[in-house]
């Protein structure tokens, strides 16, 4: 009788002790996923978020030293990150290597962050010939945008 | 035996009930902020496609004989409600960082169908043509063209194009 009662005490709490595991284990696979929807949620309305323009005049392409200059704006609801790690610049389908590009924030000089509706200038180093180019400029989310200009 | 069946039970049973609580929350997070941004987006892009300025030359002063002048031109809101004091000013290719190129009439806002002045100031009399790019918040520009005709004494300036464009993506 005895020894009954122990085995049922054994087998109660085993079972307890099965069924906290498979418990906390739920718990934390469920956190996981929560985490992941949240953070999912968060960078889509980011990426929603995110906008900007190429402001040149597309037929006066400011030069200096060498460098051609575009003004990006940011005309979204969030800031992004405005350096040559994070963006990429195309011309004509040709990626423009990171050492040729000289970013700077004019509305908040030092800072690689442009805030909503501030304006940073792309120095590009490239040659050119004359007639109509496409400049794309990509974001590090994806998001891009392009401008035909004019040379001559 | 029965008992550990129905504890068992019990645990697992208010387990899922709990991760179902954790992630409808979650989703309904995600849901509210994705929905927030669609919204922002939504006003965005529709602000961007009825936003629409016209350019025209109000008025030009000079002296004669002074190689310099000052071209006004009256701009018009023929779209959406604007804010001129988001707008930026690129003159002959240049992005305006100093006062006193472009001057702009101190509005907060430009409902549809009112004028603003937009004045450029000291615009060489010479032979080239001369160009203003007003950037609006929406990324949208008013391009608008002229040039001297006549000499240092004796001309006036004369409007070539204003265009209307919106960036484009890829």
């Amino acid at each position: 009788m005895a020894s009954s009662v122990v085995s049922e005490l054994v087998l109660f709490i085993a079972s307890l002790l099965i069924a906290g595991m498979v418990a906390g284990g739920l718990y934390m696979v469920t956190q996981d996923l929560s985490d992941g929807i949240t953070l999912r949620g968060k960078d889509l309305a980011y990426n929603l978020r995110v906008n900007f323009a190429i402001i040149n005049d597309p037929e006066n392409i400011p030069v200096s030293g060498g460098a051609y200059i575009f003004y990006v704006r940011n005309i979204g609801k969030v800031p992004f990150t405005f350096n040559n790690n994070s963006v990429v610049v195309f011309i004509d389908g040709n990626l423009i290597p990171p050492a040729n590009l000289t970013f700077t924030n004019l509305d908040n000089p030092g800072s690689d962050k442009l805030q909503p509706y501030d304006i940073g200038e792309i120095q590009v180093v490239t040659l050119l010939s004359t007639g109509y180019h496409k400049i794309v400029v990509v974001l590090a989310d994806g998001k891009q945008k392009s401008l035909i200009f004019k040379i001559g | 035996m029965g008992f550990s069946v129905s504890a068992t039970f019990a645990i697992l049973f208010t387990a899922t009930l709990l991760s179902i609580g954790i992630l409808y929350v979650a989703t309904e997070n995600a849901f509210g902020y994705v929905k927030e941004a669609t919204s922002d987006y939504n006003n965005a892009f529709l602000k961007a496609k009825t936003s629409l300025l016209e350019g025209d030359l109000y008025n030009y002063s000079t002296i004669s004989g002074i190689s310099l002048y000052n071209i006004t031109f009256n701009v018009t809101n023929e779209g959406t409600t604007l804010s001129p004091k988001e707008w930026s000013f690129i003159y002959d290719g240049n992005l305006v960082t100093t006062a006193g190129v472009v001057d702009i009439q101190n509005e907060s806002y430009l409902l549809p169908g009112e004028v603003i002045l937009v004045t450029v100031q000291n615009v060489p009399k010479d032979t080239l043509v001369h160009s203003l790019v007003i950037n609006t918040e929406t990324g949208c520009n008013l391009k608008i063209n002229w040039e001297w005709v006549g000499n240092i004494t004796v001309g006036w300036p004369k409007l070539l194009v204003s265009a209307w464009y919106c960036p484009v993506e890829g």
